[in-house]
């Protein structure tokens, strides 16, 4: 995690607050393989703004 | 965290003690830097029976996938709506899904103007580091439905879930009656392009 991504922080200089989202679960009637057996597909992630984001990347 | 929550490799080879400490360090930089954690899950049962059982003839409904990671901006919009927030809010989904380019093509400029928000991009994990965030969440609050709910059995892998909610949000179980109600299916035909 110690990388600071150009690509990240030329995203903070745009805007203040980015969410990161991720997917768990399968999705049916998507036809590749799911990521999970479980029978629920979920969505989640964090609001953070542009510095918070960088402090995490750097961390 | 999929591959750590399984301890497959490289995991598989850290002792306990090296594990806690590495999520230990992992939890507390999610902690100290984000603002608020949202989750949206679906029964996938519930979604075959309300949507897909009813468009069985049609190629491009609405995904399980679209349905979660819409209602995901869509309550970071309202909040930051609520909150007399004005720039617009940059969305960064985790690349790979099947379903992106479908979701993705769906934001016209109109519906990105009500939810005052960028195109929203899918990046790697590798590129773009605070994704990883996201699939911890995302894995361990799915995993901690399941469990509870008794979709799946028990087993010795340990759950992170309640340190990963010390935040404001929204954590949402979307099950068969709720996705029933008209309110939802009213939301999916005005805000998708999709046969709903």
């Amino acid at each position: 995690m110690a990388i600071l991504s150009n690509m990240q922080k030329d995203i903070g200089m745009y805007t203040k607050f980015i969410c990161h989202w991720d997917e768990s679960g399968a999705d049916p009637g998507v036809e590749t393989k799911s990521k999970s057996d479980t029978p629920l597909i979920g969505v989640g992630g964090y609001l953070a703004d542009a510095d918070q984001w960088n402090a995490f990347t750097a961390a | 965290m999929v591959d750590f929550a399984n301890l497959k490799r490289p995991y598989s080879t850290w002792s306990e003690p090296e594990r806690e400490e590495f999520i230990d360090a992992l939890l507390k930089i999610i902690n100290d830097n984000t603002r608020a954690a949202v989750v949206w899950v679906l029964e996938t049962n519930a979604y075959m029976e309300v949507i897909k059982a009813k468009n069985l003839l049609d190629k491009d409904i609405v995904r399980a996938y679209h349905i979660c990671a819409r209602k995901c901006i869509e309550w970071v919009s309202i909040c930051a709506k609520i909150a007399g927030y004005q720039d617009k809010i940059l969305h960064i989904f985790d690349q790979g899904n099947p379903a992106w380019r479908t979701f993705a093509g769906a934001f016209t400029p109109e519906i990105l103007g009500v939810y005052n928000i960028f195109q929203p991009i899918a990046q790697s994990k590798t590129d773009v580091v605070p994704l990883q965030s996201a699939d911890v969440l995302a894995h361990q609050v799915v995993r901690n439905f399941a469990l509870s709910g008794g979709l799946i059995s028990g087993n010795s892998q340990r759950l992170y879930s309640y340190r990963l909610l010390g935040k404001p949000g929204q954590i949402r179980y979307i099950d068969l009656p709720t996705l029933s109600r008209s309110t939802v299916k009213s939301w999916l035909s005005n805000n998708c392009n999709c046969a709903v």
